[in-house]
C-alpha cells in the first residue's frame, strides 16, 4: 500500500490565503483540505483526521481561538498553528497555552511553515515506527496465542512450558478474559498429547439435569429422550484433554463422579451397570475463589484437592498494564487485517485511555474494544475519540470488587487537576456518560464525582 | 461562543484587509519562485513583486490613526 501522505486543513476566509498555502503545502507533499470557516468544523473533523490544521484567527462568524479549542476538544491528536495578521505577544501566549503548535503572522514566512509540516510529518512517522514496534514486540512476545512482555506473563508462559509435559491435572484460576482457556490448550498443545483431543466445555452453559449425560454419556433409554446410546466427552476425550471451564458450576453429585474419572480414570454412563476406563487428563478452570466455595460447603474439599495439585494463577491485565501496548497493537493487526482496513494503529490520546481504564473484562474486554473501534474507525490510526466512543459504550460489567481494590493510576494523589470548564465540556463531550468521562480525563469515577461535588455540578 | 476576533475601528479594518490580500501576494511569489528553476528571466520579476508587497506591508503601520501596537 504506498504511503498516504499527511493531511493539512486550512481555515482562511480568505480564498487567496487558502489558494497560496494549498499550492505550497501541495508542493511539501502534503495532503491539503481548506474551508473558509470553522462553522461545519464539528461534524466534519472527525472524517477529516488531519494531522495538523493551519487556521487564522482573525475570521467572522467562528474565531481562530474557538476552532483552535474546538480541535484540541474533538481531535487532540491534530496539532494546530495559527496565523495571524494581527500578531501580538498577548495573543501569541493565549494560542500557546491553548495547545496552538505555533503562531504565524502574515505574510507567511514559508520557512517557518515548512519547518513546522518537518516537524508533523516527523512526529507522524515516529508514531507509525513506535506502532510497527509494539506489533513486533507483540510477535516476539506472544505464546500459544498470548501476549505478555510482563515478567508476571512471562514467568507465566515458563512455569505452562515445564508443567505441560508432566501435569494430568490442573487449575487455572483468574478473572474473566484473562485467558483461561488459552493456558488450558498450551498445556495441551505444549504436551504428549498434542495430536489427541482436546475437548472443551463450559459447565455453566449446561442444564443442571444434563450435566451426567453430557459428560459420561447414556445408555439407550436410560431417560425419557435417550432414544440412542451416547458416549460422554469423556469418552470423547479419551487419550487427549478435557477443559472443564467454571468448574464451580458442578452439582454436588456430578463433582463425586468426576472425583472418580480423575482417581480411576472410571466413567459410567447413565443407566449403565458398569464402568469404562478412560486416559484423560483433566484441566479444570474457575474465576471463583474455590476454596471458598469448598469452607461454604458448595464444592468438594477432596475434589479440589486433587485438582489444584498444580494451580496456575492468571494475573489481571490491571496487574500488567505494560502488556497493554502490544496487546493493542496484535488485536488492531488482526482485526485491521478482518475488516480489510489500513490501520496502523491507536494515537498517544488513545493509547493513554487504554492504559488506564480499568478493564474488569480484561484481555477479552481489550479485544472487544479494539474490535468495536476497528470496526467503527474511518482513518488510518485510531483515534481518542473511537476508542472513547467504544468505551462508553462498554460491555455490561461482571461483578467484581469495586473500587478500592481497582485504584486506576489517574487516582494516585498526583491525579491531574481539571477545572471545571474542562470537565463540563468532557461531560459535554460524551453526552454525560460520567464513566466515559471519568475515563478521558485520566481519573477515577470516584475523584470525577468528587470533583463535580467541590463545582457544585452534581 | 463566537468571540470578535476582528480589529474594532474601521481603519483597523482596512489595514487588516490589506495585509491579507499583500500576504496573498507574497505568498504566490514565494511559492513560484520556489519552482522556478535558476536563471529563469521570471525570477527577477517576481522579486520585484515581492519586494513591492513586502514594502507595502512594511508601510501598514505608519498609515495615520494605526495603533502601533498591533504589530510584531
Amino acid at each position: 500500500m504506498p504511503e498516504e501522505r499527511p493531511r493539512l486543513l486550512v481555515i482562511d476566509d480568505e480564498p487567496g490565503m487558502l489558494a497560496v498555502v494549498e499550492r505550497f503545502a501541495a508542493a511539501e507533499d502534503f495532503e491539503v483540505v481548506t474551508r473558509t470557516g470553522g462553522h461545519a468544523l464539528l461534524t466534519e473533523l472527525p472524517a477529516l483526521k488531519p494531522d495538523v490544521a493551519l487556521v487564522d484567527r482573525n475570521m467572522p462568524e467562528v474565531g481562530g481561538l474557538d476552532v483552535l479549542r474546538l480541535i484540541r476538544e474533538i481531535d487532540p491528536d491534530c496539532l494546530v498553528i495559527l496565523m495571524t495578521a494581527y500578531a501580538t505577544v498577548d495573543s501569541a501566549i493565549e494560542a500557546v497555552k491553548l495547545g496552538a503548535l505555533d503562531y504565524l503572522s502574515k505574510p507567511l514566512d514559508f520557512g517557518r511553515l515548512r519547518e513546522l509540516l518537518d516537524t508533523v510529518r516527523f512526529r507522524r512517522d515516529r508514531r507509525r515506527r513506535l506502532l510497527v514496534a509494539d506489533s513486533e514486540l507483540a510477535s516476539r512476545f506472544e505464546f500459544c496465542g498470548m501476549i505478555g512482555r510482563s515478567p508476571v506473563m512471562q514467568e507465566l508462559f515458563d512455569l505452562v512450558r515445564r508443567l505441560a509435559p508432566h501435569a494430568r491435572t490442573a487449575l487455572i484460576t483468574g478473572e474473566t478474559g484473562t485467558g483461561k482457556e488459552l493456558v488450558a490448550r498450551a498445556l495441551h498443545t505444549l504436551g504428549p498429547r498434542r495430536d489427541r483431543k482436546f475437548v472443551a466445555f463450559n459447565c455453566a452453559a449446561v442444564v443442571e439435569t444434563l450435566f451426567e449425560s453430557e459428560l459420561f454419556g447414556h445408555t439407550r433409554g436410560a431417560f425419557t429422550g435417550a432414544v440412542e446410546a451416547k458416549a460422554g466427552l469423556f469418552e470423547v476425550a479419551d487419550g487427549g484433554t478435557i477443559f472443564l471451564d467454571e468448574v464451580g458450576e458442578l452439582p454436588a453429585p456430578v463433582q463425586a463422579k468426576l472425583l472418580r474419572v480423575i482417581e480411576y480414570g472410571e466413567v459410567q454412563r447413565v443407566g449403565a451397570a458398569a464402568g469404562r476406563t478412560v486416559d484423560v487428563r483433566t484441566i479444570a478452570a474457575t474465576n471463583r475463589q474455590l476454596f471458598d466455595e469448598v469452607v461454604a460447603g458448595r464444592f468438594r474439599q477432596d475434589l479440589y484437592y486433587r485438582l489444584n495439585v498444580v494451580e496456575i494463577n492468571l494475573p489481571s491485565l490491571h496487574e500488567r498494564p505494560e502488556d497493554i501496548p502490544c496487546l493493542t497493537a496484535a488485536f488492531v493487526g488482526e482485526f485491521a487485517g478482518r475488516f480489510g482496513k489500513a490501520l496502523a494503529g491507536v494515537s498517544p490520546g488513545a493509547e493513554r485511555l487504554l492504559h488506564n481504564a480499568p478493564w474488569p473484562g480484561n484481555v477479552r474486554e481489550l479485544r472487544n474494544v479494539i474490535e468495536r473501534a476497528c470496526m467503527l474507525s474511518e482513518g488510518r490510526i485510531l483515534s481518542e475519540r473511537d476508542v472513547l466512543s467504544v468505551l462508553g459504550a462498554g460491555a455490561p460489567r461482571p461483578a467484581r470488587p469495586r473500587a478500592p481494590a481497582l485504584p486506576t493510576p489517574g487516582d494516585t494523589p498526583a491525579e491531574p487537576a481539571h477545572n471545571r470548564r474542562t470537565v463540563e465540556q468532557v461531560l459535554q463531550q460524551v453526552g454525560g456518560n460520567r464513566s466515559a468521562a471519568a475515563r478521558l480525563l485520566g481519573i477515577s469515577r470516584r475523584a470525577l464525582y468528587r470533583r463535580l461535588d467541590s463545582f457544585g455540578l452534581r | 461562543m463566537t468571540e470578535s476576533t476582528l480589529p474594532e475601528t474601521p481603519r483597523e479594518r482596512l489595514v487588516h484587509e490589506f495585509k491579507n490580500h499583500l500576504s496573498v501576494i507574497v505568498g504566490f511569489c514565494d511559492v513560484l519562485l520556489r519552482e522556478l528553476p535558476e536563471g529563469d528571466a521570471k525570477r527577477a520579476d517576481l522579486a520585484q513583486i515581492q519586494r513591492a508587497a513586502l514594502a507595502a506591508v512594511a508601510l501598514l503601520p505608519e498609515l495615520p490613526g494605526h495603533a502601533s501596537a498591533t504589530d510584531a
